[in-house]
């Protein structure tokens, strides 16, 4: 009988490769008396899915960093002398 | 010279945008200028190879991400993360008894998907991203969002299979909660 803790490895585990067969049905059996473990392997695809989409993108809008007026001028530099 | 395209606008046009993803993942103003200087010496090398199919910052990220890739691999030995294995053990005995099994309470999200559309969400990922340690946040981003496969992972930051699968299982778990508290708890409470 898998413990909540083996479920949460297995639920990632299974987003990066293949579980075998009895992974996967000793997960099932779990699922489906554990309404907990249910909700997190949900929560845990839904992650992972929104991540793999295009929108994910817009993570990096809310960076407020920017290239710095120095940093800016070095790069142009090294650029032009490349070139 | 590739008429679509015109490397001395590269700089202005998406210095900042290639500087965002470099600091992101290795949170070093240094390292990351010296990415993005590299990453535009490289697409100036290779422009002929740049096809207007993609667009030019899809493609100039294509090439920051390999040349981050390769500065993790080459630092992997030398760099210590910080090491928060004793904190997630704790953090772990929080949630789970001695026999493995949920002490706590995990909710159902309702309706996730439409939460892609708003701009807040993603606010929300990019501050529970900033509170992971370093080396789970350069994990997650180079996992989920840009999808590199997780031999190159291992390959890249010199762990087991093993040791990834733990690791994954943890930044997810931690970035799950976050999401959780920060997000979907906030819209629940509203309503």
């Amino acid at each position: 009988m898998l413990s909540c803790k083996d479920v949460a490895e297995l639920a990632s585990k299974s987003l990066d490769t293949n579980l075998t067969f009895s992974q996967r049905l000793a997960m099932q059996i779990h699922l489906m008396m554990c309404k907990f473990c249910t909700n997190y392997v949900k929560s845990l695809k839904f992650l992972h899915n929104s991540m793999s989409s295009q929108d994910s993108k817009k993570i990096h809008e809310h960076c407020e960093d920017n290239l710095s007026t120095s940093a800016r001028e070095r790069i142009r530099q090294k650029l032009t002398k490349s070139n | 010279m590739i008429e679509n395209t015109d490397p001395s606008t590269w700089l202005d046009e998406h210095g900042d945008a290639l500087f965002k993803y470099a600091i992101m993942r290795v949170r070093d103003e240094a390292t990351a200028e010296d990415l993005v200087q590299e990453t535009l010496l490289a697409a100036i090398q290779s422009v002929a190879s740049y096809q207007s199919k993609s667009s030019e910052r899809t493609w100039l990220i294509g090439i920051l991400k390999h040349k981050t890739i390769d500065y993790f691999r080459k630092v992997a030995r030398e760099i210590h993360f910080e090491d928060d294995a004793q904190i997630d053990e704790m953090v772990e005995m929080e949630v789970y008894n001695e026999k493995g099994m949920l002490t706590v309470d995990i909710n159902s999200w309702s309706r996730p998907e439409k939460s892609l559309e708003q701009d807040e969400f993603w606010k929300t990922i990019y501050s529970c991203v900033g509170k992971l340690p370093q080396r789970f946040a350069t994990i997650f981003l180079l996992r989920e969002v840009d999808g590199v496969a997780t031999d190159d992972l291992c390959t890249m930051l010199d762990i087991t299979e093993s040791n990834l699968w733990t690791t994954l299982s943890r930044i997810r778990k931690k970035m799950r909660k976050c999401l959780d508290m920060n997000w979907f708890n906030r819209i629940e409470a509203g309503k």
